[in-house]
């Protein structure tokens, strides 16, 4: 074979190897990465709607607080807040539902500011407050949640207010977790 | 003093006119910047190692070897920017794992690979293999067993094997010319296909990022080049010098002839939009596009270079070095700044056409001044690695095989 006319330079050679050795690995690579059920359905892991259908809802709805909060729920369809679903303040209560004694689940911020705080993306219709420039007290204080457009009788320090909670931690409204440290109460502009 | 600080930035307005919700905060900051500038870098450093490899530009001999591992050190960064804009960059491989060949941001990990894997290394390869070998059984230590890897364990430096490395490396960098153009009008292609953006959606685009790549390329090259000869006290090489500054201010005239036929044709054809693109130049822009693109990055390295191309033998050498230097150092801010102006400048002005937003960076968050500056010095840092180890001070050019240049000083 000393004849042979295909007689490889050794760096050619060499590289040959080294690219065989690269595309080899990324082959391997791709096959123990892919997701086995990739492109079953589209551009995406097939497996992954089952998945995602497994999953247990944690939201209740509206008609399971229903059951119990009536009231709070009459009072809610006569406001401006209508359109709002008990969980997107109160939390997600699928297992409050279940059992009363579970405590929907706390969420973290002031509820009312997630979305009345100033922003410029908001319409100028939108009500809205600059949070600094407020009052630093707890909003319910002087506004009603469940109906934005009236104003409470009594002005409700935060001590009292947590005590009512406190009393009734049925009422999914009066969680402990909405207490926020309060000041001298004052009339605000409603938010 | 600070309340009344921070009451003046509190007054500064968030936008003027009208601007859609979604439009009011910037999604690709400094970082996207920073990319296309770098992205640029390389295939301009390269282009400029091409002038000696395809076109036998002997002139330039002394530089190829630092405009290759600029381009090298400067390729090894470009994606980090992209990472660090991401929120999962552990991801980004999924990209090669599943292929998408309908997204061109997806194809980007391919286009790297292929110029990093198949164009830069290789030439670089096939230049040093001679000398990888030599240093291999001159150097002791981790040194010598660096080189000795390097080599692939080809130890063949016969002149017939050498003579065959020099014609691989030619050929690479045939394909290499258009795999640069192809990485870089890749970046411009991003930019330019997206028609719902008037500032970005240009066919035109492509290539004036080419040839905007070219300038900053070059120019860098012609940076270093001499930095790197004071630094190691070298006496500059004025004609090579003079060669680089020649090809810069061909580049510059091409890229600032693109860019003006850009303006002429957008102003000539007075599309909707242009309204707010002239408010957007004349205002948001001023500083950046007007003053720091079109004035100190072009129209003066213009003026500069040109003078030296007309009166080169009544200008004396020191001066003609310093002229270029100026002009060099320009032309790269110049085109970091033509950087800012399309990516940052195409997301300041509203989609309704009546209103701008507004854009102050942060000092340390993700996209912040800290990062994007050790983004810009991270190359250098690298590069001053790399020329320790591959291009000493005391390192003699290699004559290269089929352009057979005279042995001179490397850098």
């Amino acid at each position: 074979m000393a004849g042979f006319p295909l007689k490889i330079p050794p760096q050619i050679n060499r590289l040959i190897l080294l690219t065989l050795g690269i595309v080899g690995s990324y082959l391997i690579a791709r096959y123990f990465l892919t997701p086995a059920t990739f492109g079953q359905y589209g551009w995406y892991r097939g497996a992954a709607l089952e998945e995602i259908a497994s999953r247990t809802p944690v939201y209740a709805g509206k008609l399971a607080c229903d059951e119990c909060h009536s009231e709070k729920l009459e009072m809610l369809a006569k406001g401006k807040h209508q359109t709002l679903s008990c969980e997107g303040c109160h939390g997600v209560s699928s297992q409050h539902a279940a059992n009363p004694d579970i405590l929907p689940v706390k969420m973290a911020g002031s509820h009312c500011i997630r979305c009345h705080e100033q922003n410029d993306s908001r319409p100028t219709w939108y009500k809205q407050i600059v949070v600094k420039d407020h009052y630093a007290g707890k909003c319910r204080e002087c506004h009603m949640p469940h109906n934005p457009t009236e104003v409470p009788e009594e002005p409700q320090p935060a001590d009292q207010a947590a005590k009512e909670e406190k009393q009734k931690p049925e009422s999914p409204e009066k969680k402990p977790g909405a207490v926020e440290k309060a000041g001298k109460a004052e009339k605000a502009e409603v938010p | 003093m600070f309340p009344a600080l921070a009451t003046l930035v509190e007054g500064v307005p968030h936008f003027d006119g009208f601007v859609y919700p979604n439009e009011l905060l910037l999604l690709w900051s400094v970082l996207i910047v920073i990319y296309p500038y770098v992205t640029g870098l390389v295939a301009g450093a390269f282009i400029l190692a091409s002038l000696v490899r395809v076109f036998e530009v002997k002139a330039l001999e002394p530089v190829y070897r630092l405009s290759l591992l600029t381009a090298l050190s400067f390729l090894l960064v470009a994606p980090m920017p992209l990472l660090l804009h991401l929120g999962h960059p552990e991801r980004c491989l999924q990209i090669m794992m599943t292929p998408h060949l309908s997204s061109p941001m997806a194809m980007f990990g391919f286009v790297y690979a292929w110029y990093l894997m198949a164009v830069l290394l290789l030439e670089l390869w096939f230049d040093y293999r001679k000398d990888f070998v030599e240093w291999s059984r001159s150097e002791v230590g981790l040194k010598g067993i660096m080189y000795r890897i390097f080599t692939l364990g080809v130890e063949d430096v016969s002149e017939p094997s050498v003579r065959l490395d020099a014609r691989l490396g030619r050929i690479i960098t045939v394909i290499g010319i258009p795999s640069a153009f192809l990485l870089h009008g890749y970046v411009g292609f991003i930019f330019g296909s997206i028609k719902a953006n008037p500032w970005w959606g240009n066919v035109l685009m492509p290539i004036i990022f080419i040839f905007s790549a070219m300038v900053s390329g070059i120019a860098l090259c012609v940076c270093l080049y001499m930095a790197i000869n004071w630094g190691r006290r070298i006496p500059q090489d004025i004609v090579c010098i003079d060669m680089m500054g020649k090809f810069l201010f061909y580049a510059l005239v091409i890229d600032a002839g693109l860019e003006g036929l850009d303006w002429v044709h957008r102003l000539y054809a007075a599309d909707e939009s242009i309204h707010i693109l002239k408010t957007l130049a004349s205002g948001k822009l001023f500083y950046t596009l007007l003053v720091g693109q079109a004035c100190m990055g072009t129209v003066v390295p213009f003026l500069l270079l040109g003078a030296v191309q007309l009166f080169r033998k009544k200008i004396p050498t020191l001066a003609r070095e310093r002229m270029y230097f100026v002009s060099a150092a320009l032309v790269v801010l110049g085109v970091f700044a033509m950087r800012w102006n399309v990516v940052i400048g195409g997301q300041l002005f509203s989609k309704s056409l009546r209103g701008f937003t507004s854009h102050k960076m942060e000092l340390a968050g993700q996209e912040g001044w800290l990062v994007g500056l050790g983004l810009i010095i991270l190359p250098f840092v690298i590069l001053t690695v790399l020329l320790k180890y591959f291009l000493p001070a005391n390192a003699v050019l290699p004559p290269r095989g089929e352009t057979s240049a005279a042995p001179g000083h490397a850098v």
